[in-house]
């Protein structure tokens, strides 16, 4: 092992929140092929599938998935050792796969501010030049450093706008094709016809998918996405932020943290709200009353104070055991596991109140009574009967969360209380730069940055979400459908 | 009635009982008092007789569940527990670690935070059941339909970023309010006009969203049939009847809330500089004065209990349906 | 010539009752959604006059309800509707009416009452505010007027102390008197119409005789036209002038009450019929409409019934029929009664019936005894549960059944019978009483022993679309009794057995990977009786089987039960409230009011020669096909009690018509009347 480490010149990093993500990967993948086989559980996905608003914002969600994943298989580069056949060390900063594909984006530190493709920094310094020194704006050291004149700047920009256009096109073309092919009706036309007569809006009996709004919410996902490689190799985007970063490969690195504290805080709290929920709605009795009693309880502790406390003892356990930590981003993924554990904790209550009151109404029904007069145990009762019915209510509750969770990350880090100050999150980026709207002149880029970020997964997560409620709950449905 | 009252707060003393243990046992025993003290004195530089010192002068130098050196009661009575429970729920605070005296503290500061949040509460239940009102009247109509995607968008946006933008844009641009600020007396309106304002509309997305799901679900319903075959028009049917039922869930959700404005806004009245509850909250984690927060976490879940009290005693109010015993 | 012969009908219609009230000509409505469009009402045309009641019969999903809220134009709002067609009130167009003369139209012309009167009011306004609303509306009545006005009306629907209940809330009337507050509102605006939309199927047959009593007094007393939708053969008897019977949205017979019960002239009426349960068909089995009606959904060829018909032919499948007159003011349509088409078996017979021997009992061993059997559930208050009370479901039940047999637990809802069979199963505890199944004392039974007697008992609920899982096959459905009880042997065995019961229920043995949405609410119980026969029982309570379907699928599911009983040799204990199931089904009927059997015998005493007053009133309290017989209806005053606070004495004399002062004093006991029949009342002493 340790030799085909050194050979490949970089040692994998098992964080926890990386392996819980990519097995929420695979219980994603064995329940979408577990669903596929039962026409009654798919039914509902074919009215979300059916939505024109649920496809396009799930094609944006998926490139926020695809990034988040690809920042979530982490590992430690090798160090370039000055002696030969010496043992190999790694690099104490962990890096992923993310990384490694967008190149050294992240490692193009100016030494301070500057605004959005600039060439120069922000603020004047003195620059030592031939006539003495001077006070002036400085060049960057990566931002349109490959330019001899400044001045050629909108051009470059121009070109590299529509080379990356260009680029965009044809990877979306190739992904059209891709999927054209794959596709079985295809009403007898080749690829290329079926792409051009979606794109034009022409649908076909026994279409699903709405393929009209996926192509151009995908057309207009590439083209954006090669603009930004284009551009962004050489030039900041959104400009670098106070110690010089790239803010653009901050936000593009804050995905990862947003997507983890959405998703793993719901897993975390899941098996508890959906055990305890479906114990007090079915047995009843005392252990109804203990249930309900705990989360009463926990209810009742103001949750940001409780995140709060509980987040300030990690820390200062942390602090105590540093040596348990081999590098920067192992300290700061406990913290936020930790962050997701105790959100997870504040917000299983909502939905263990809800398993609770949808089976106190499943048990009264006759299907269950029927197993009772068979003698069917408790534990087959809850797994058989009551589980499979309550589902609708907790996979709704998790495409509901997701968002707000999503927010309260910010929230969270503005107070101080949310993920570690080392790691790239929207809540981090906001909090280094509310101050900055003191300046004279404005830093606005960096909010603009986490806002638009933020604002567009959100967006999309919430328009997902509400496709996804109205096709599973059932009062919504009878509302639309009664005759 | 007063003896369901008496009995209910009666209820609550189990629940109090158990937000008393689970606060002991984050500030006390996962973190212990010689921590406390070895942060508070600054981590280098400690003897162990200043840790002392410091756990004595708090009187945090007893053992924390059970004293094998007392007798009889004081078996229990003599205990860390014992002793700072019986003072949360004497409501005696204790002291901050800067010395002041933590009740007088929040007592002064419950002005400024109820000066936010109750105009805000208000006006913006009122806000949102208008908005949801008139997105149900004008239902399967366009007007409805962007009602519905600005509330989604609304909701997408940051909290943070509607407290951000406003000051940015009226107080940093249009310079027509100071940006953070406060003042006792009417001279406190013009400190909080911007922070109200900007707490009513970073609610209306999720609230409209909310109310207008409880009027449509009403709408659905047998009596609205009924109260349609009447021959009654459209806007009777609606207020008369559909808010009036709507107004249960509506109202009752609100009042559980009502108590916990005594807490204030973290982030609002922290981006604002408001001397209130919430403010100081926030303070405190970033000092970590444990003291403070414990006192807010015991003060938080007594105004919740309340709530629930409150949203029992108004459900026979506002539903005849509803009969306490 | 369709349109032709339709209008010279319609006119002849007209000519000889003069313009009539309300006059529905051709119409359509159709509701799409984005996935299908159904054609909800399709091509109906109908009059009602004056001061007379046009019942539209049909059964569930046959668009009768549609018809009557397109009348209101109170359709639901989906996305997409359209109506064609014309529908006039005295001459005036409704479907193109503005909204805003429709309402004064609503509730001031025409009045509609609903099937819910729980849900039907608003919960939060009292009953006062909501009946005045109407009469601000239309009469521009306010203030002490229009309480004086509401008192009246209250007064005039027969609701008991009016000046008070007048203030009272929704929840605290019951569910007779919330339909009479229903009605008060629907006669507030004085209308010209009502329309009365299953006005009496969620109540009690003693409520629905107040109720049908009362809109007949008050159609009299104020000559107002009845728009009648009902699916009960019963009630359009007792109420009728005219009937439009209606199949897959399409009126299919239009007739006189005389013509339509004395001849009827449709295949699907006279089927209709022909299914209905009652003692003089004890020896048959009854005659069933095979299959079920067809969904909306799709364009139809030919006639609707044509897939159900025993008479159809080759046209039928082609060419929907049109009206054929069989004498004046009797219509049909169907081609059987095309004077100019000469069917291939003009002869209508129904199929002789063969005679059925009625299940023979064994006389001497009893399979289940109970005795003094109380079921009582406390009632806890608060945080620690303290008991404040009991309701006393069931309150001494004494009760035999023997192997083969039938026997009947009838009353009205409340009265504790589903109680009973849930108590029989073991799924609610006992309070006292004892009961014995085959030898065992089957209340003290525990662990393993009750675990093995479970597969001896099982039930049938009520609601077929509550009684099975929605998650589960139909093939798990059925098995999981045979896995929890451990009676499967192999995987093989156990899927040959599935199909068996599957085939012995009637259903295709394919159906095991399918799930219950895939099914009809007939289809549904059938699978529901081979789950319970999976377990081999020897007794099934039957709990209301047959009370949420239709008439036509009741038949079906009575004869297949009446078939498995011949064969196994199963007891039932059937619980149910509809009196000719009973007469047809049962051998032995038990009569429960308020927790206690009032009565007990085989069904000719109980049905012929009822000794309790309440029996004899619950006998007299069911509508009637049979028109001809002039039966005298024993009026109930107000509802059953409560069974928290039972009455004193003999807990019926609150409403007994016979009661004397001892009866609220005494309680009475058991009087034998034969040797198999007794009642529970102190007047039969002497």
């Amino acid at each position: 092992m340790i030799e085909l480490y050194a050979a490949i010149g970089a040692k994998p990093l098992f964080l926890w929140t990386d392996l819980l993500i990519w097995l929420l990967v695979a219980v994603i993948v064995l329940g979408v092929s577990y669903t596929r086989k039962r026409p009654h559980l798919l039914e509902p996905w074919h009215r979300v599938a059916r939505s024109r608003l649920a496809m396009g914002s799930l094609v944006v969600l998926l490139v926020y998935v695809v990034i988040g994943l690809l920042d979530s298989i982490h590992y430690r580069p090798a160090l370039k050792s000055t002696e030969a056949n010496a043992e190999v060390h790694y690099a104490v900063e962990a890096r992923t796969v993310l990384d490694w594909l967008v190149g050294d984006l992240g490692e193009q530190s100016e030494k301070s501010y500057s605004a959005p493709l600039a060439t120069h920094l922000y603020s004047r310094e003195s620059i030592e030049t031939e006539a003495g020194t001077v006070r002036d704006y400085p060049r960057l050291q990566h931002g349109g450093a490959h330019l001899e004149d400044p001045a050629q700047q909108r051009g470059d920009l121009t070109t590299s706008l529509f080379v990356g256009g260009l680029q965009g096109v044809l990877v979306w073309l190739a992904i059209a094709l891709i999927v054209a092919m794959w596709l079985r009706n295809r009403q007898g036309r080749s690829p290329l016809q079926w792409v051009v007569s979606k794109i034009r809006g022409q649908s076909d009996e026994g279409d699903v998918l709405p393929w009209h709004t996926i192509l151009w919410v995908t057309c207009v996902v590439a083209l954006l996405m090669m603009m930004a490689i284009q551009v962004g190799v050489k030039y900041h985007i959104l400009g670098t932020d106070k110690v010089g970063q790239d803010v653009f490969y901050q936000a593009v690195k804050s995905i990862r943290t947003g997507l983890v504290i959405g998703t793993l805080t719901t897993l975390i709290m899941l098996p508890f709200a959906i055990l305890l929920g479906i114990m007090a709605g079915y047995f009843r009795g005392w252990i109804d009353d203990a249930i309900q009693y705990t989360y009463t309880t926990l209810n009742s502790i103001p949750g940001v104070l409780l995140i709060a406390a509980a987040i300030l003892m990690i820390q200062v356990y942390i602090d105590n055991n540093a040596a348990l930590f081999e590098t920067t981003e192992e300290r700061a993924d406990l913290r936020l596991l930790f962050l997701c554990i105790i959100l997870g904790v504040t917000s299983w209550t909502g939905l263990c109140r809800l398993l609770r009151g949808e089976t106190l109404k499943l048990r009264e029904m006759d299907y269950i009574t029927a197993a009772h007069a068979f003698g069917v145990s408790h534990l087959r009762i809850i797994t058989r009967h009551i589980l499979p019915n309550v589902m609708h209510v907790v996979l709704i509750s998790i495409v509901l969360d997701f968002s707000g969770l999503v927010l309260a990350e910010a929230v969270l880090s503005y107070v101080g209380v949310g993920v570690d100050p080392t790691m790239y999150s929207w809540g981090n980026m906001i909090n280094g730069a509310r101050l900055e709207m003191a300046r004279e002149p404005v830093v606005w880029w960096t909010l603009l940055a986490s806002f638009l970020f933020m604002f567009v997964m959100v967006l999309a997560a919430n328009l997902f979400s509400d496709v996804v409620r109205e096709a599973f709950d059932p009062r919504l449905q009878s509302r639309g459908e009664r005759s | 009635m007063l003896n369901y009252i008496l009995r209910r707060i009666l209820y609550a003393f189990p629940i109090l009982v158990g937000v008393n243990l689970i606060t002991f046992f984050l500030f006390f025993v996962v973190n212990t008092p010689d921590d406390m003290a070895r942060m508070q004195l600054g981590m280098k530089h400690v003897t162990p007789e200043a840790v002392e010192n410091w756990k004595q002068e708090r009187g945090y130098d007893r053992p924390l569940f059970w004293d094998d050196t007392a007798s009889g009661v004081g078996v229990v009575s003599e205990t860390l527990l014992f002793i700072e429970s019986t003072k949360l729920f004497r409501f005696d605070f204790g002291v901050a670690d800067d010395g002041r005296d933590i009740g007088k503290d929040i007592r002064e500061r419950m002005g400024p935070s109820l000066a936010i949040a109750v105009p805000t509460f208000i006006i913006g239940l009122m806000t949102n059941i208008t908005f949801a009102l008139l997105m149900v009247f004008f239902r399967a109509s366009y007007l409805e339909l962007s009602g519905v995607v600005l509330t989604v968008v609304l909701m997408s946006i940051s909290g943070l970023f509607y407290i951000i933008g406003g000051q940015f844009v009226v107080g940093k641009l249009m310079h027509l309010v100071p940006i953070s600020g406060y003042e006792s007396g009417l001279g406190a309106f013009r400190f909080v006009v911007l922070p109200v304002a900007i707490g009513v509309i970073s609610g209306i997305g999720s609230g409209v969203r909310w109310y207008r799901t409880i009027f449509l679900e009403e709408m659905g319903k047998d009596y609205v049939r009924t109260a349609r075959a009447k021959g009654l028009s459209e806007g009777r049917v609606l207020f008369h009847h559909v808010l009036r039922n709507a107004m249960i869930p509506i109202l009752t959700g609100a009042v559980v809330v009502l108590p916990l404005l005594f807490m204030g806004s973290l982030i609002t009245e922290s981006f604002f500089g408001i001397p209130g509850l919430g403010s100081y909250t926030i303070e405190a984690i970033n000092a970590q004065d444990f003291a403070i927060v414990r006192a807010m976490v015991f003060l938080g879940a007594v105004l919740y209990i309340i709530g629930l009290l409150l949203t029992d005693l108004s459900y026979t109010l506002v539903d005849p349906r509803v009969r306490l015993s | 010539m369709s349109k032709q012969s339709e209008d010279q009908l319609l006119q002849s219609d007209r000519d000889t009752v003069g313009s009539p009230l309300l006059s529905v000509q051709d119409l359509r409505i159709w509701l799409s959604s984005r996935q299908q469009t159904v054609r909800a009402v399709d091509g109906i045309s109908l009059q009602i006059e004056r001061g007379k009641t046009y019942a539209l019969l049909g059964e569930s999903g046959c668009g009768k309800s549609m018809t009557a809220l397109s009348i209101m134009q109170l359709l639901p709002e989906v996305s997409l509707k359209r109506a064609s067609g014309e529908i006039l009130l005295e001459g005036e167009s409704l479907l193109d009416c503005p909204e805003q003369q429709m309402r004064q139209v609503r509730g001031g012309r025409i009045a509609m009452i609903f099937q819910e009167p729980m849900t039907s009011l608003n919960p939060v306004m009292t009953v006062g505010e909501q009946v005045g609303e109407v009469l601000q509306q239309h009469k521009n009545l306010r203030g002490s007027e229009q309480r004086q006005q509401v008192i009246t009306l209250l007064e005039d629907v027969g609701l008991p102390t009016p000046e008070q209940r007048i203030d009272a809330y929704p929840h605290q009337l019951s569910g007779g008197m919330k339909q009479r507050v229903m009605i008060a509102i629907a006669l507030a605006g004085e209308p010209d119409l009502l329309i009365a939309d299953e006005p009496t199927t969620a109540l009690d047959v003693t409520i629905q005789a107040q109720i049908l009593d009362l809109l007949r007094r008050l159609q009299q007393e104020r000559g107002m036209a009845i728009l009648l939708i009902t699916h009960d053969l019963g009630v359009v008897a007792e109420m009728a002038d005219h009937v439009g019977v209606m199949y897959a949205g399409q009126l299919v017979e239009s007739a006189s009450r005389e013509q339509l019960f004395s001849t009827p002239g449709h295949p699907y009426t006279r089927r209709l019929f022909d299914a209905l349960p009652d003692r003089s068909k004890r020896h048959q089995p009854l005659t069933v409409l095979h299959g079920m009606v067809p969904p909306l959904t799709a364009a139809f060829q030919g006639c609707r019934f044509e897939s159900r018909c025993d008479q159809s032919w080759g046209l039928c499948r082609q060419l929907d029929p049109n009206w054929f007159a069989v004498s004046l003011g009797q219509q049909v349509r169907c081609h059987q009664l095309n004077p100019e088409i000469e069917p291939p078996n003009r002869e209508m017979v129904t199929p002789e019936a063969e005679p059925q021997p009625l299940p023979v009992t064994d006389e001497g061993a009893v399979l289940l005894q109970l005795q003094g059997l109380k079921v009582h559930f406390p009632i806890r208050k608060g945080f620690f549960h303290r008991t404040v009370g009991e309701v006393k479901a069931v309150d001494g039940v004494d009760l035999s059944i023997r192997p083969g047999q039938t026997v009947a637990l009838v009353g009205e809802s409340g009265c504790g019978k589903t109680t009973v069979g849930k108590s029989i199963l073991r799924l609610l505890e006992t309070t006292a009483g004892s009961m014995q199944f085959a030898e065992k004392a089957l209340n003290q039974l525990q662990g393993r022993a009750l675990h093995q007697v479970r597969s001896q008992l099982q039930m049938i609920f009520q609601d077929p679309y509550a009684s099975m899982n929605p998650r589960m096959m139909v093939g798990d459905i059925i098995g999981e009794g045979m896995d929890a009880l451990g009676i499967s042997r192999t995987p093989a065995e156990r899927e040959q057995r599935i199909a068996e019961l599957l085939e012995q229920v009637g259903l295709s043995p394919e159906v095991v990977k399918r799930y219950p949405h895939e099914f009809s609410g007939g289809q549904r119980q059938r699978i529901a009786i081979a789950r319970a026969l999976a377990v081999d029982p020897q007794l099934i309570v039957c709990d209301e089987p047959t009370s949420a379907l239709d008439v036509s699928v009741q038949a079906q599911i009575l004869n297949l039960l009446r078939k498995l009983q011949q064969q196994q040799n199963l007891s039932y204990l059937f619980i149910t409230h509809n009196l000719s199931v009973v007469s047809w089904f049962a051998q032995e009927v038990a009569v429960m009011y308020l927790g206690r059997i009032v009565e007990y015998g085989t069904v000719e005493e109980v049905m012929c020669s009822p000794k309790h007053p309440y029996t004899q009133a619950l006998l007299s309290a069911v509508p009637t096909v049979d028109t001809e017989s002039q039966r005298e209806v024993i009026r109930l005053q107000g509802d059953q009690g409560s069974p928290i606070d039972p009455p004193s004495g003999c807990p019926f004399h609150p409403r007994c018509p016979q009661a004397e002062s001892r009866c609220s004093q005494q309680l009475p006991e058991q009087q034998w009347v034969s040797e198999t029949h007794h009642a529970t009342c102190l007047l039969l002493k002497g």
